[in-house]
């Protein structure tokens, strides 16, 4: 569909109100082309990301796929902030608040690979994948863009968007790398469906070149990557290894160049210091991770529908103590927005009332239990799964005993992970329940959970105010003001404590001092990241 | 008469399979919950819930279920990976000799380490040597092999700055690197069984050293070794055989620890993915090829039991 002379016109104004969406390239020194690149990689159940919520096939797919918007990277780059810039698009535009247009750079080729053997992408890819992502059954990732009402190909290099309602959070999750790659018509029609690793085809910086299920990953590099010069790096090498051990002795000896550990390619805590000593000319980043344990309780039942017990339970544990036990090299204390998500969480110390319900006091918890009525204590259950994670298990023996101290009984549930994932973590069970929630890098997954019939809603919250105030946040497209918004939302979440917060671990990334402009986050997009960086050895 | 007590034992062999199919087709279906829900949950193998269970044949009778896999089974179909999508026979047909090749190094060292230790220790009976040799097979059965692969990955690391590769090389790419990888694996492997065929080893060379034929040996003025190794040997060594079929179950199931910790691409790690993604197909599958060969090699070890000692026959 060509563009009218009115809309050529319009778009010309777009260009100047729009947002720009040059990517940025961070240069710390001078780039040098060639080498490889080995990480510890993940064998997907399959490549189609459309028939999958698996991070393992996102992650992947970051290597070979490219998005509308993407998350900025490089050394620049504050880990746990992801501020978005064009990817394929070259700048976008929301006429209203339900609208967005964005065009599209030219010249970008597919992979020069059949079926599309390195053709130019155009706007209709783009709407045949959305179309697809919102009309295929059995993706369980639809929900992101549950507000999109259309895609339209106005012209070759101009995409629509209209949404059924006003969406804040649209552009975070088209720049997610959760799901939202563009895949290729062609490579549907030839292949079925997008599983084989034959038809992963993208326009990304890397093609892949072989893939062997639970052995290893090859990517090599795009010729016709439509940013000249990038990527730097020739070759990127996932070696899929299980065992843990195995794996940091890899990185001790060399065998691969970051650390082994997912997310954000890290060393687990209780590693550090032999890392430090065997690898000494190893580069660290500390980062707080986005994985957030909590307790959910149900708040529509006796007795966790009064707020004092609610209180009571969470000034019963001693917080400090379970993080000096599990995570040796430090926490960092939770908001309901993680921490970890400097962006959006609000500080700690502006939480205002619902701060101190953090802190360990059994004498108030005791207090609050009498106000409830619940001077002896009460008797309830915890649902939870290991997660194969010492920390987690620790973390309930402690808090069991926590309880214990203020005289409340609890029986242990230990489930395995799929019947904890399709009944716990669901939201169905009679008391507590405990594990950790999805590491979104987006704030609005992680207030879902305080919707009502949204499935992470596990603490069955149903509170009016709230509901509308996260609504309304959705609704406001100033981000300042949206901020604000999201503070007061979660001042008033830790007021009610309707879940139990715990502390979240700090990263600690590890990488070869030698692997130039690479800046380590939270997050699947290891291909967005080492897109930008280069060996200097 | 050889051929007609292979016969029989084959014909035992058939009932022992098919009873190890009904255990192996039921052990999935008795998984308290709702299975099918948890795989959808979990690895959305399909569109829905009922695409899942046509996947999995579980929307007809438990009896049409079996019969209908069994028959599969019999063409050489033992299913779809629904984690990789590809039939279960072709992923095995490239994992199983990995697994076999692992299997078969354990197996050799198992026998060049426990063999002559046994046979010192026998000899040298209440010896230090014996003492050091019995308290050595002790300790071989004690350790936990998954403690002692990771030991043996970590610790070279830390101390000497190495590790066993972390990838796998096909014998096609470099032949001896494919055969370099499987010796620390294979070692680790075969040290417990090791243990249990020097015990063995030692036992029964200490039965047949007493007997009078050795006695008449030593008194005709042989040397040590000829009427060890030419004169004793060869009958202590009969039971140790029909060991070596047990101890090669073992090492089957040994392959699924050591597989994980030192990265090789074989059946053992199949099933340990599998069982982690709840790929029954595959779970189904790799258990029915493990009894298959247990059941096999049994089979072979009980025949070539009574090829070497004719007097035995059941």
């Amino acid at each position: 569909m060509d563009l009218s002379r009115r809309q050529v016109l319009a778009m010309s104004g777009l260009t100047l109100a729009g947002a720009a969406l040059a990517p940025s390239i961070g240069r710390a020194a001078t780039p040098r082309r060639g080498g490889q690149f080995r990480f510890r990689g993940f064998t997907p159940p399959h490549f189609d990301p459309h028939l999958t919520a698996s991070y393992t096939t996102m992650l992947n797919l970051s290597f070979s796929q490219s998005r509308l918007l993407k998350h900025k990277a490089g050394p620049n780059v504050k880990p746990g902030t992801f501020e978005y810039e064009g990817d394929l698009a070259e700048f976008f535009n929301h006429q209203d608040d339900t609208t967005y247009v964005f065009r599209l750079r030219r010249g970008v080729r597919w992979h020069p690979k059949p079926p599309v053997n390195g053709r130019e992408l155009t706007a209709e890819d783009v709407k045949y994948t959305f179309d697809r992502f919102m009309t295929i059954k059995g993706n369980a990732n639809r929900h992101m863009l549950k507000s999109l009402a259309k895609v339209e190909a106005i012209d070759k290099y101009t995409v629509k968007f209209t949404l059924s309602g006003p969406n804040a959070w649209f552009l975070d999750f088209l720049s997610d790398p959760m799901a939202l790659s563009i895949v290729a018509q062609d490579a549907v029609e030839k292949f079925g469906d997008l599983k084989k690793p034959e038809a992963v085809i993208g326009t990304g910086p890397w093609m892949l070149e072989s893939h062997q299920s639970k052995v290893r990953t090859v990517w090599v590099r795009h010729p016709d990557y439509f940013v000249k010069g990038l990527p730097y790096i020739d070759r990127v090498e996932g070696i899929d290894f299980p065992d843990p051990a195995a794996r940091l002795a890899a990185f001790i000896t060399g065998q691969i160049d970051a650390g082994p550990e997912f997310p954000g390619m890290m060393v687990r805590q209780h590693d550090v210091d032999v890392v430090k000593a065997k690898r000494p000319q190893t580069r660290f980043a500390r980062f707080p991770s986005n994985v957030m344990n909590h307790v959910g309780m149900r708040t529509d039942k006796p007795p966790f529908n009064d707020i004092r017990v609610r209180k009571a339970m969470s000034l019963a544990i001693d917080r400090k103590a379970i993080s000096a036990a599990t995570a040796p090299l430090g926490v960092v204390k939770n908001t309901p927005v993680p921490t970890a998500l400097s962006a959006w969480a609000i500080p700690f110390d502006k939480l205002g009332e619902g701060a101190k319900y953090h802190e360990h006091d059994p004498k108030d918890a005791k207090r609050f239990l009498k106000e409830a009525g619940h001077a002896q204590g009460f008797a309830t259950s915890l649902d939870y799964a290991t997660y194969q994670s010492q920390e987690i298990i620790d973390a309930v023996q402690m808090m069991v005993k926590f309880w214990k101290d203020v005289g409340v009984e609890v029986k242990v549930n230990e489930k395995p992970y799929g019947a904890y994932f399709a009944s716990a973590y669901q939201g169905k069970y009679e008391g507590m329940m405990f594990g950790p929630q999805f590491p979104a890098l987006d704030p609005y997954n992680f207030l879902a959970q305080y919707l009502p019939g949204e499935p992470k809603n596990q603490s069955h919250v149903n509170d009016p105010a709230l509901t509308d105030m996260i609504l309304n946040a959705g609704r406001t497209l100033d981000e300042k003001k949206r901020r604000q918004q999201v503070w007061e939302i979660q001042k008033h979440i830790a007021k009610q404590v309707y879940y139990l917060r715990m502390d979240s671990q700090i990263y600690q990334a590890a990488l070869d001092p030698a692997l130039q402009n690479f800046g380590p986050n939270l997050g699947y997009d290891y291909g967005g990241r080492l897109m930008i960086a280069w060996w200097n050895k | 008469m050889l051929r007609k007590y292979a016969l029989k034992r084959l014909l035992v062999a058939i009932p022992s399979l098919l009873i190890a199919s009904v255990i192996v087709f039921s052990l999935a279906r008795l998984i308290p919950g709702d299975v099918v829900t948890l795989m959808m949950e979990e690895n959305q193998y399909a569109q829905d819930l009922a695409e899942m269970r046509a996947k999995l044949g579980l929307d007809r009778s438990i009896h049409t279920q079996y019969v209908d896999w069994m028959g599969r089974v019999a063409r050489g179909d033992l299913g779809q990976s629904l984690y990789t999508g590809k039939p279960v026979l072709r992923e095995l047909a490239w994992r199983l000799p990995v697994s076999l090749e692992l299997g078969a190094v354990a197996l050799v060292f198992a026998v060049l380490i426990g063999v002559p230790i046994g046979i010192v220790a026998a000899v040298r009976q209440d010896t230090l040597r014996d003492y050091v040799a019995r308290s050595g097979a002790i300790l071989g059965l004690s350790v936990p092999g998954f403690w002692l692969g990771t030991l043996v990955v970590v610790l070279p690391a830390i101390y000497f700055g190495w590790s066993p590769p972390i990838e796998f090389t096909a014998f096609a790419d470099d032949p001896w690197r494919h055969v370099a990888q499987f010796l620390l694996p294979g070692l680790l492997l075969g040290v417990a069984s090791a243990a249990s065929i020097m015990r063995l080893t030692r036992t029964q060379l200490l039965e047949v050293l007493r007997q009078d034929y050795v006695r008449t040996a030593w008194s005709k003025g042989l040397a040590e070794p000829r009427v060890v190794l030419k004169h004793s040997l060869k009958n202590a060594l009969i039971p140790v055989v029909t060991v070596l079929g047990i101890q090669i179950a073992q090492i089957l199931s040994g392959t699924v620890i050591f597989e994980s910790i030192f990265g090789l691409p074989g059946m053992g790690r199949f099933l340990f993915d599998a069982i982690t993604e709840r790929d029954y197909p595959v779970i189904q599958g790799i258990n029915l090829v493990i009894v298959a060969t247990v059941v096999l090699v049994n089979l072979v070890v009980d025949v070539a039991y009574a090829w070497l000692d004719p007097r035995i026959r059941y």
